[in-house]
């Protein structure tokens, strides 16, 4: 990836972060036209070129599966998903020990600070909200109205699925809207059995998963060099054939087509710098985390893309006369109304049967049920909203040997066929934004840059455990009533808010200036030349992975801002 | 021999002298393994990572495909237990081994044995009170398996590895395929 060198610091709009959302608008904002400078946090990652682990053999990972007791101690937090910083992915997800938080209640934080962020290693699902989610906190009275409906952001969805690439089966659903689909993968045989016994019995919606993989790649992936997936299913580690959408596949390549592009990193934004004159942003500090050098640089718009907890951290830190307790916080609501995605429960069962059945090629994609709870006639008696499940059917491997008696020739022997069929569903909940599930800075912990640290203080409310109990049952519910057997469901008492890696709400879009941060075009209320489109802009949180809308968001917040500009209004 | 007498036979082997032929062989590896040479944190004595070899062999012996041994697993086992296991992890490992070295497991014939591991596994399925519980014959049957069916000897040798597939496609299983390792 070539780095452009701007001899000054002065840029027309500077992009805080390059991840989902970061690449998107450095995307838009140079297409058009604009001289952008991009600010990561963390160090380089070239597409391809530092997949370094991605065509490596598992047996060239010398620890295989098991997670060292280096990485346990370095990496505390990002381990809480499922190990994840295994030898594959140690390097590439951050170091909890050199970038501490703190939390007075526990809080799950995944984070990758390097160029492309999450977007490197996110589950790629992908689903545009209904109507009802931009309606609902009005309609129930929960949290504040959004100030955007469906039909706002609709033709965005559009714009944004065709650069991206979005495989999945048009459904025609109300709850759960089509995309702009490429082919959808296909579903297995016990799968689709499960589907046909779904809606025979319960008449409940089973689809194939939404997911950001390639199955026919449009021009627009093609001249990015972006080609089909190859049913490798290792994503995580970045795909050297551009086969999953990620910044560092998609948007940093466009945006570096332009020559409009400047990219710089290890570069920590400690502040955004408000002139009382002009009575706007006119810049950032930062700090080398390398060198600890300071620098300033300066530029008429600001896209603020840090993801939803160092964005609000960044805008908390930005203090000054006029905004004493942060950058566009009049309201107190920067850093409130943290949000996720359940995550961590559901049920398992094995499958009799199918035994002639097989796959070839490994699918990076699984199902998805859509929100049933609260939805037409169907409402739950002690919770509102509702949750929709992802999984799938798959036949067992020789890691069945470890719950088998016995061992020896014929046991190994054994391993090496395919085992039955399993099959199992965890469930994606909607939380609902709460004022007292709020992050904040230390007012005397500082990092080694000298910025605050973050301070998590939230938690699954009543409507919350409520929904998850629900999620348990109605798995266990779906599976027997399938007919498959051992059915066993789990609801992981280990899981704290954040583990969903879906963190959002912090700085949310609303109509009042008195109870939100950022007005319908992500504009910060009092501070009109930032723009926040990243999870923290969220007013409420569906019940579907929202990366989709993140960038669905950017884009219309970016063709504002230019029109903004040129009309001299900002 | 039936599986209960042998046990029996097993148990009243305890306390015999290792052979003066083991012990050649245990002073001769020791100066053999120069595996991961220079790194100061491998777990195992000579002895036991000898015994261990024995031990994964055991559980996933030569067949048609090659056996724990040709892939390496105790390597791989040693490797873990001094990268990715705490002292008490480490310590219940250690004490499995050192309790098969007290009964001089080595000098007992392939028989008696294998009747040993399986009177460990029945005692393992039986003394666990929690689903997770660990106890060295879990241990030493996890680790073996991982190590194994995740070595290039392993995966090669019992599975069809196809690194790029390049399609996604439901077939019929038939006799005579491969289970395809990714």
């Amino acid at each position: 990836m070539e780095i452009l060198k701007n001899k000054s610091n002065r840029f027309d709009a500077i992009v805080i972060g390059s991840g989902m959302t970061g690449g998107f608008a450095a995307k838009e904002l140079t297409e058009k036209g604009l001289k952008v400078l991009v600010v990561e946090r963390g160090k380089e990652v070239k597409h391809i070129e530092d997949y370094d682990t991605a065509m490596k053999a598992p047996w060239e990972f010398p620890h295989k599966d098991k997670l060292t007791l280096r990485s346990a101690e370095e990496r505390w937090a990002n381990n809480r998903f499922n190990n994840m910083a295994k030898d594959d992915l140690e390097h590439f997800m951050t170091n909890d020990k050199e970038n501490p938080y703190l939390e007075k209640r526990p809080f799950d934080w995944i984070r990758a600070y390097h160029t492309g962020g999450k977007s490197m290693h996110w589950g790629r699902q992908s689903y545009r909200w209904n109507k009802q989610d931009f309606e609902a906190n009005a309609k129930e009275g929960i949290g504040i109205d959004w100030p955007i409906r469906y039909d706002d952001l609709a033709p965005w969805y559009t714009y944004v699925e065709k650069f991206v690439g979005i495989s999945g089966q048009a459904e025609n659903w109300d709850v759960l809207p089509d995309s702009h689909f490429q082919p959808p993968m296909p579903m297995n045989a016990p799968e689709r059995y499960f589907k046909n016994k779904m809606m025979e019995k319960l008449g409940r919606k089973v689809t194939i998963g939404r997911i950001a993989n390639l199955t026919k790649p449009e021009p627009q992936q093609l001249s990015l060099g972006r080609s089909s997936c190859q049913y490798r299913n290792k994503c995580a580690r970045g795909c050297p054939f551009g086969g999953y959408y990620s910044s560092l596949s998609g948007a940093l390549p466009a945006a570096f087509k332009t020559g409009n592009l400047t990219i710089i990193h290890d570069s920590i934004v400690q502040e955004i710098i408000y002139d009382d004159q002009t009575q706007k942003a006119k810049g950032v500090r930062i700090i080398n985390s390398l060198t600890s050098e300071v620098m300033e640089y300066y530029a008429k718009i600001i896209f603020l893309n840090a993801g939803a907890m160092n964005t609000a951290a960044i805008l908390l830190n930005s203090k000054s006369s006029r905004f004493p307790n942060g950058l566009g916080n009049d309201s107190d609501q920067v850093g409130r109304n943290v949000m996720d995605h359940q995550l961590g429960v559901g049920a398992n069962a094995t499958i009799e049967g199918f035994l002639d059945d097989y796959v070839i090629g490994s699918r990076p994609n699984a199902l998805y049920i859509p929100r049933f709870r609260n939805w037409g006639s169907d409402k739950a008696n002690n919770f509102s909203r509702g949750y929709g499940y992802q999984g799938g059917a798959s036949r067992k491997g020789w890691s069945r040997g470890n719950g088998l008696t016995g061992f020896g020739a014929e046991f190994k022997d054994d391993l090496t066929q395919p085992g039955e069929w399993t099959i199992g569903f965890g469930g994606f909940g909607e939380i609902l934004p709460d004022s007292s599930n709020r992050m904040y800075l230390d007012p005397v912990k500082k990092d080694k840059w000298g910025i605050p640290l973050i301070v998590f203080d939230a938690a699954f409310k009543d409507n919350d455990l409520a929904m998850r109990k629900d999620i348990m049952e109605n798995a266990i519910e779906m599976l027997e009533t399938a007919g498959f057997k051992q059915v066993v469901g789990y609801d992981r008492k280990e899981v704290h808010i954040g583990l969903g890696i879906h963190e959002m709400g912090t700085a949310r879009m609303g109509l009042d200036p008195k109870s939100s941060v950022l007005n319908k075009f992500n504009q910060v209320h009092s501070c009109k030349n930032i723009f926040v489109t990243d999870g923290a802009a969220m007013t409420s949180a569906s019940c579907v992975n929202p990366s989709l809308t993140y960038m669905a968001l950017t884009a219309r917040a970016a063709d504002h801002a230019v029109k903004e500009l040129k009309n001299k209004m900002i | 021999m039936k599986r209960r007498t042998a046990i029996k036979y097993v148990s009243t082997m305890l306390g015999l002298a290792i052979s003066a032929p083991t012990l050649s062989a245990l002073d001769k590896f020791s100066e053999k393994r120069l595996y991961n040479k220079g790194q100061k944190n491998l777990f195992l004595t000579a002895e036991q990572f000898i015994l261990l070899g024995e031990l994964t062999e055991l559980i996933l012996p030569k067949t048609k495909t090659p056996g724990a041994k040709e892939a390496k697993v105790a390597e791989f086992i040693d490797l873990v237990l001094a990268d990715c296991y705490t002292v008490k992890e480490k310590n219940i490992f250690r004490d499995g081994l050192q309790n098969l070295q007290d009964r001089h497991f080595l000098s007992f014939s392939l028989t008696e044995q294998i009747a040993l591991l399986h009177a460990l596994e029945d005692d393992s399925i039986k003394n666990r009170k929690l689903f997770n519980e660990i106890d060295f014959w879990r241990m030493l049957k996890e680790l073996t398996l991982l190590g194994y069916f995740g070595s290039e000897v392993g995966i090669k040798s019992c599975f069809d590895y196809r690194p790029v597939p390049g399609k996604l496609e439901n077939v019929k299983w038939e006799s005579g395929m491969k289970m395809i390792a990714y």
